[in-house]
C-alpha cells in the first residue's frame, strides 16, 4: 500500500485535463460561483467536510465581503465498500460516524447550482518506525530585560525525528503543547500581552524526506508536547506553496475538487510525546 | 470619437492618392544610336558620401517593367537590357532616386553607381523624388523596408530605436512598453528571426525591454518581413528583421555621437588602406534622471514591504548601480572587386540591479544587528559574431558564405540573505529566494548561392548547419535545483527557391522549398513556400503567399514575470516541448500612385506546438519540477488584416496604419475553450506624421490600441491547514477572459538639423495616459473578514527627452 507519488501527480494531472475537457459550460460552475471544500479524513476519524462560498471579488466594490456557509445539500462519499451519506448538521459542516481506513480511496460528490461537484483522494499508510532522538527537553526560563536573552540561542537543544520513507513521499510535522494553562518560556514583564502572540502549536515545512529537526527555539511554553507526524498526499503540501497575486501570477494550489475549490485529502498520523522542562 | 475622426483622414488620404498620377523624372536628350543591344548591365550601388555599398536598393530600366533589386552587398545584375542608349533609375530608402544614362559603347559592367542621402540634403526643398518617408512598404508580401538614417525623425525616448520603430509599422504591435521584441501579427518576440549581419540575435532588450539591443548608428539597412517569408529564412513561425550593420566610410575617418538624457553613444568610421574600413559603436546609459524613472518603472512591483513597530528599529536602503551597453564592430576587406570578407562583432549587457540592504538595530545599546540583504538582480546579454565572405563568380553567381557564434544569457538573482551581528559576531546565516539562469551559444555555418538564370528567373539555394546548446537552470535557496534542462541539438537545413517573372514581368512567382533535419527529433521538416505578386495595372498590384514554417528553438514565457526571468530559451524535444510549426495565408493588394501609397494585407496563421509555462499546476513542494507540470502545449490561430495609407514624399510624410487582429490559443489545461492569446491585439490604430520644415523636423506619432486581454481574480477563499492556521488563496477567472483599458499615447518631437549633426527633444506620452501593464491584488484580512484590494501597475507616464547628435563629416 505504499502510495506513488509519481502514478498520483498524474492522476490529478489527468483530473485538470479531464476538468478542462468536461468544463463545456453545461456541466462546469463559473469560476466565481464555485464552492470551497475543507476536509481532512484523517485515518480513524470520523468524516467531516466543510463547504462554504468564495470570498467573492469585485473590482468596483470597496466592501468587506465574508465567505458564507454552504447548508443543505446531499454530499456522498463512496470507498470501495460502502457509500455514505453525509449529514448537514449546519455552519456548512457535513459529518458522518463512519471512520475513516488506511489505503482507502474516497470519493466526495454532491450537487451544486444543478451542477456535479466530484473530489477524490487516497488515505495514505500509517508512518513507519517514527522516533525522536529525545523524549524530554532542558530550556531555562528567559525574563525579557534581564540581560538573559544569550541564553535563547545558546541552549538551542535540536530534536531529531526520524521515519521510513523510501519512496519520497510527502511528511508534515506539527508539534501542539497538551498542557491546559501552559507556562511560557519566555516572560516579558513589561508586556503582559505576550503570551497571548505565543502558539502552543508549530510545524515544520512539508518534507519528502525521512526526518526532521525541531529546534529548542521552536517551543514557546514548557510542558507536554505531542509531536504529530502527517503522511500527506501532495495536495496538501502544495498549499504551502509561495503564493503571490498579480494578474502576471496568479494561481490555485492544485487540487482533486472538480467544479470547486479547496482541498479533499486523506491523512494518516502517528504521535510521540515529549517534554520541555525547565533548566 | 478620436478614431472616427482619424479614420475619415484616412479615408480622405485614400482618396487624394487616388486622384494622383504616377511619373517617373525623364531626363530630356537627342537620341543616341545604340551601338550594342540586348546586355546585360553589372554594378554596384554606393553612399555617395562614405563609398558603402547599399543592399536591397531597387534598379530598373526607365520606361520598362525590368527591375531587379541589389543583394546584401550592393551588387546588382540586369540581365537583357534593350540597349545601350537606356536610362536606370536606381532608388533606396532615405535616399534621393537617381538616374544613370547608358553610354554607347562605354563600359557596362562593374558601374559604380552613387546615391546621395537625403539627410546630406539639407538646405534642398521639395526635390523631386526626395525620399523623405521613415519606411517603406508594399514591394513584397508582408514586406517592409526602413530606414535607420530617418528615424532621427520620429520622436524617441533616449536612444533613437529601430525596433521602437518596426512597431509603428501596421500588424507590430506597439503597445507592450516592457518589450522592444517584434511581437508581429499576433505572434510572440521569440517567433521572430533576427539576423544582424547574418548572425542570429537571442535577445533583443535593453532595460527591460524598453529599448532595443540595436544601435541605430551601427545599422545601414533593416530588412523586416512580416509573414509569407523565403525559403532562405528558417527557425521561426512568425517573422524575420534582417539588420545589416554599417561597413565604415570608405572615403574618409569620421566620427561622432549622441548624447540624451539616458545614454551616450558614439562611433568611429574610417578606411584602413584601400582595401579596408571599419566601424565602432558603443553606447552606454547612465543614471541620469531618465535612466532611474525607467528603471523605477519597471522595479516598482518588487520592493519589499517593510515596516516596523518597535521604535528603536532603523532601516537603511542602498541601490547599487544599474546600467547597459552594447558595442558593435564591423570590419571590412575588400580583396578583389569581386570579393568582400567582412567580420563583424557584437556585445551587450544588461545589469539591473535592484538589491536592497536593510540593517535593523536591536538590543539596548543598539549593538546588535541584523542584516536582510534583499537582492534583486537581472543579468542578461548576448555576443554574436560573423565572419563573411562574399564573392560575385560572374555576373549571374554570387556566393555568400559565413560562420557565426552567437550567446545570450539571462541570470536571475532573487533571493535573501539574513545576517545577524551580535556583539560583533555574525551568529546566523540564511538564504532564500529563487536562481534562474539561461545560457545559449549558437554556432552556425551557411552558404547562400544567388544564381540568375535568365532575365526572368533567378535560383536561390542554400544550406545551414547550426549547432545549439541551452541550458536552463532554476533553483532555489543557493542548492535545491527545482528545474535543470541541459539541451543540445543540431539543424541542417537546405533550401531552394525559384524567382520567376512572367508575363512582360507583371507575374512574380516564387516557390521554394526548405528542408531541416532536427538531431533531437531525428525527422526531417520540408517547409513548402509559395509567394505571388501579380501587376494588374500601373498602380494596382495583387499579392498572395502560403508557406509552412517551424521553429525548433522556443523562447518560453512565463505566466508569473515577478518572480524571476520573464522569458527563456529552451530546444524543442518532440515531448512535452514539441517543434512549433505555422501555416501562413497571405493575400493582399498595393495601390500606388506618386505620393501615395495604399497597402492592405490579410492573414491567417494556424499553429501547433504552442507552448505556455506555467507553475499553476505544479505541487512544487519539496522536490523539483516536473517538466510535464510546468510546460503545456496546445494549438493557435491567429486572423487579422493590415491596412496602410502612406503619403511617401514631400515636406509632409507619415502614413496612418490600422490593424484588427484576433489571436487565439487552445490549450486544454487552461480551458477547453480558445482563449485569447497574450498577445491579441484586437484594434490598433497608428497615425505617424513627419513635417520638414526649413532645418526643423517635426514628429508626432499617436497610437491607439485595444487591451490586452489579462486573467483576473473572481474570488478568494481561505483553507485551515492542519497545525491550527488558515491561509488564504485567490481564485483566478477565466483565462485571459478580462481586458485591460485601451491603451493609447501621444509622442511628439522636434529636432534642428544643422550640417554637423542635430539637437533634438521628445515628449514622450503627452497626455500623460495612464496605461495599465498589469494589476496587483492584495488580499487584507482582520482574521475574519478578508477584502482584495486591487492596484493598477502603469507604464511610463509624461517623459521629455533631449537628444544632441553630432558628426565630424
Amino acid at each position: 500500500m505504499i502510495m506513488n507519488v509519481n502514478k498520483f501527480l498524474i492522476s490529478s494531472l489527468l483530473c485538470v485535463l479531464t476538468l478542462g475537457c468536461q468544463t463545456a459550460s453545461d456541466t462546469a460552475i463559473a469560476p466565481d460561483s464555485r464552492p470551497v471544500v475543507e476536509a481532512y479524513l484523517v485515518a480513524g476519524q470520523p468524516i467531516s467536510v466543510k463547504l462554504t462560498t468564495q470570498i467573492p471579488f469585485s473590482e468596483d466594490t470597496t466592501a468587506t465581503q465574508q465567505a458564507k456557509p454552504i447548508d443543505g445539500l446531499a454530499l456522498t462519499v463512496k470507498s470501495a465498500d460502502q457509500t455514505l451519506s453525509l449529514r448537514s448538521t449546519g455552519n456548512g459542516l457535513y459529518t458522518t460516524t463512519t471512520v475513516v481506513k488506511i489505503g482507502q480511496t474516497y470519493d466526495l460528490s454532491f450537487d451544486y447550482l444543478g451542477k456535479r461537484v466530484t473530489a477524490n483522494t487516497l488515505v495514505p499508510t500509517k508512518p513507519v518506525n517514527f522516533r525522536a532522538d529525545q523524549t524530554e527537553l532542558f530550556r531555562p526560563q528567559v525574563t525579557i530585560g534581564s540581560g538573559g536573552l544569550g541564553a535563547l540561542v545558546n541552549t538551542a537543544t535540536p530534536v531529531n525525528l526520524t521515519w521510513k520513507n523510501p519512496v519520497a513521499d510527502y511528511y508534515f510535522v506539527v508539534v501542539d503543547n497538551l498542557e491546559t494553562s501552559p507556562v511560557p518560556i519566555i516572560v516579558d514583564p513589561r508586556n503582559t500581552g505576550l503570551v497571548t502572540t505565543l502558539s502552543r502549536r508549530f510545524r515544520v515545512q512539508p518534507t519528502q524526506g525521512d526526518n526532521a529537526t525541531i529546534a529548542g527555539l521552536s517551543f514557546q511554553y514548557f510542558g507536554r508536547h505531542a509531536v504529530v507526524l502527517y503522511h500527506l498526499n501532495p495536495d496538501y503540501a502544495a498549499l504551502y506553496k509561495q503564493n503571490s497575486t498579480s494578474t502576471q501570477n496568479i494561481s490555485t494550489p492544485p487540487t482533486t475538487v472538480v467544479n470547486g475549490l479547496g482541498i479533499f485529502t486523506g491523512l494518516a498520523a502517528d504521535t510521540l510525546y515529549l517534554t520541555v522542562k525547565k533548566q | 470619437m478620436q478614431v472616427r475622426t482619424l479614420l475619415i483622414f484616412f479615408m480622405a488620404l485614400a482618396r487624394l492618392g487616388l486622384a494622383q498620377e504616377f511619373t517617373l523624372p525623364q531626363k530630356k536628350r537627342a537620341n543616341p544610336i545604340p551601338t550594342r543591344q540586348n546586355l546585360t548591365v553589372t554594378g554596384r550601388i554606393m553612399d555617395a558620401q562614405t563609398d558603402e555599398s547599399l543592399p536591397f536598393a531597387y534598379i530598373g530600366v526607365l520606361g520598362s517593367k525590368r527591375l531587379t533589386q541589389t543583394n546584401v552587398d550592393g551588387y546588382f545584375t540586369l540581365l537583357n537590357v534593350p540597349s545601350d542608349t537606356v536610362t536606370l533609375t536606381v532608388s533606396y530608402l532615405g535616399y534621393k532616386d537617381q538616374t544613370y544614362r547608358l553610354e554607347p559603347g562605354a563600359a557596362v559592367k562593374q558601374l559604380r553607381i552613387e546615391l546621395t542621402s537625403a539627410v546630406a540634403q539639407l538646405d534642398e526643398v521639395n526635390v523631386t523624388g526626395q525620399r523623405t518617408e521613415v519606411m517603406k512598404s508594399g514591394d513584397g508580401i508582408g514586406l517592409i523596408k526602413l530606414t535607420p538614417r530617418n528615424l532621427s525623425k520620429l520622436p524617441n525616448i533616449g536612444e533613437r530605436d529601430i525596433f521602437r520603430a518596426l512597431q509603428l509599422m501596421p500588424g507590430v504591435s506597439a503597445a507592450n512598453e516592457s518589450s522592444a521584441g517584434l511581437y508581429v501579427r499576433g505572434g510572440t518576440p521569440d517567433q521572430t528571426l533576427v539576423l544582424y549581419d547574418g548572425f542570429t540575435v537571442y535577445n533583443v532588450e535593453h532595460l527591460y525591454g524598453f529599448f532595443s539591443a540595436f544601435n541605430y548608428n551601427a545599422l545601414k539597412d533593416v530588412q523586416p518581413y512580416k509573414g509569407g517569408f523565403d525559403a532562405k529564412y528558417g527557425g521561426r513561425l512568425s517573422a524575420v528583421a534582417e539588420l545589416t550593420g554599417k561597413e565604415g566610410s570608405r572615403k574618409r575617418f569620421n566620427a561622432g555621437g549622441d548624447a540624451s538624457f539616458l545614454s551616450l553613444n558614439a562611433y568611429v568610421e574610417s578606411p584602413i588602406g584601400k582595401k579596408m574600413t571599419f566601424l565602432v559603436a558603443g553606447r552606454r546609459s547612465f543614471q541620469g534622471p531618465l535612466y532611474k524613472k525607467l528603471f523605477d518603472q519597471f522595479q516598482s512591483s518588487n520592493t519589499p514591504a517593510l515596516g516596523g513597530r518597535r521604535a528603536n528599529r532603523q532601516q537603511t536602503t542602498q541601490q547599487v548601480a544599474s546600467y547597459f551597453y552594447d558595442l558593435n564592430a564591423r570590419l571590412t576587406f575588400r580583396p578583389t572587386d569581386q570579393d568582400q570578407i567582412t567580420l563583424s562583432v557584437y556585445n551587450g549587457k544588461d545589469n539591473l540591479d535592484n538589491s536592497q540592504n536593510v540593517s535593523i538595530a536591536f538590543g539596548r545599546q543598539g549593538n546588535n544587528t541584523g542584516t536582510l540583504v534583499n537582492t534583486d538582480l537581472s543579468n542578461w546579454g548576448n555576443t554574436g559574431s560573423s565572419l563573411k565572405w562574399s564573392r560575385r563568380w560572374s555576373d549571374r553567381l554570387y556566393v555568400n558564405s559565413l560562420v557565426s557564434y552567437s550567446t545570450y544569457f539571462n541570470h536571475r538573482d532573487l533571493s535573501n540573505s539574513v545576517s545577524i551581528t551580535r556583539n560583533n559576531n555574525t551568529l546566523n546565516n540564511v538564504r532564500f529566494g529563487t536562481l534562474e539562469d539561461n545560457r545559449l551559444v549558437d554556432l552556425t555555418a551557411k552558404t547562400d548561392i544567388e544564381w540568375k538564370l535568365a532575365e526572368n528567373q533567378q535560383v536561390d539555394l542554400g544550406i545551414q548547419v547550426t549547432h545549439n546548446k541551452i541550458d536552463y537552470a532554476y533553483s532555489s535557496n543557493d542548492t535545491v535545483p527545482l528545474l535543470t534542462k541541459n539541451d543540445r541539438g543540431l539543424f541542417t537545413a537546405v533550401y531552394a527557391q525559384d524567382q520567376i517573372r512572367l508575363l512582360a514581368n507583371r507575374l512574380l512567382i516564387k516557390p521554394g522549398i526548405r528542408l531541416t533535419q532536427y538531431s533531437v527529433t531525428r525527422k526531417i521538416y520540408a517547409e513548402p513556400r509559395l509567394s505571388a505578386t501579380y501587376q494588374l495595372t500601373e498602380r494596382l498590384k495583387l499579392k498572395g503567399a502560403w508557406g509552412r514554417y517551424y521553429q525548433f528553438v522556443k523562447q518560453v514565457t512565463r505566466e508569473d514575470i515577478s518572480q524571476g526571468s520573464r522569458n527563456f530559451w529552451l530546444l524543442s524535444d518532440g515531448g512535452y516541448l514539441p517543434v512549433g510549426a505555422a501555416t501562413h495565408y497571405i493575400g493582399g493588394l498595393t495601390y500606388e500612385t506618386a505620393d501615395y501609397l495604399f497597402d492592405v494585407e490579410a492573414y491567417a496563421k494556424d499553429l501547433t506546438g504552442v507552448t505556455e509555462y506555467t507553475l499553476r499546476f505544479a505541487p512544487q513542494v519539496g522536490r523539483g519540477l516536473v517538466p510535464q507540470e510546468t510546460f503545456f502545449t496546445g494549438t493557435g490561430t491567429v486572423r487579422g488584416v493590415d491596412i496602410l495609407v502612406q503619403k511617401k514624399f514631400g515636406n509632409y510624410a507619415g502614413w496612418v496604419g490600422y490593424t484588427y487582429a484576433v489571436a487565439q490559443n487552445r490549450i486544454a489545461v487552461f480551458s477547453d475553450q480558445p482563449y485569447y492569446a497574450n498577445q491579441d491585439v484586437r484594434n490598433e490604430f497608428k497615425f505617424i506624421n513627419t513635417y520638414r520644415y526649413k532645418r526643423f523636423d517635426f514628429g508626432l506619432t499617436w497610437i491607439y490600441a485595444s487591451g490586452k486581454p489579462y486573467t483576473s481574480v473572481v474570488g478568494e477563499y481561505s483553507v485551515k491547514l492542519l497545525d491550527g492556521t488558515s491561509k488564504t488563496f485567490t481564485n483566478p477567472s477565466g483565462k485571459n477572459a478580462n481586458r485591460f483599458p485601451d491603451y493609447s499615447r501621444l509622442d511628439a518631437s522636434v529636432t534642428y538639423n544643422f550640417k554637423h549633426g542635430s539637437l533634438g527633444a521628445s515628449v514622450f506620452n503627452c497626455y500623460n495616459r495612464k496605461n495599465v501593464w498589469y494589476k496587483k491584488f492584495t488580499s487584507v484580512s482582520d482574521g475574519q473578514q478578508s477584502q482584495l484590494v486591487v492596484t493598477d501597475v502603469t507604464y511610463l507616464g509624461i517623459t521629455p527627452n533631449l537628444t544632441f547628435s553630432y558628426r565630424i563629416h
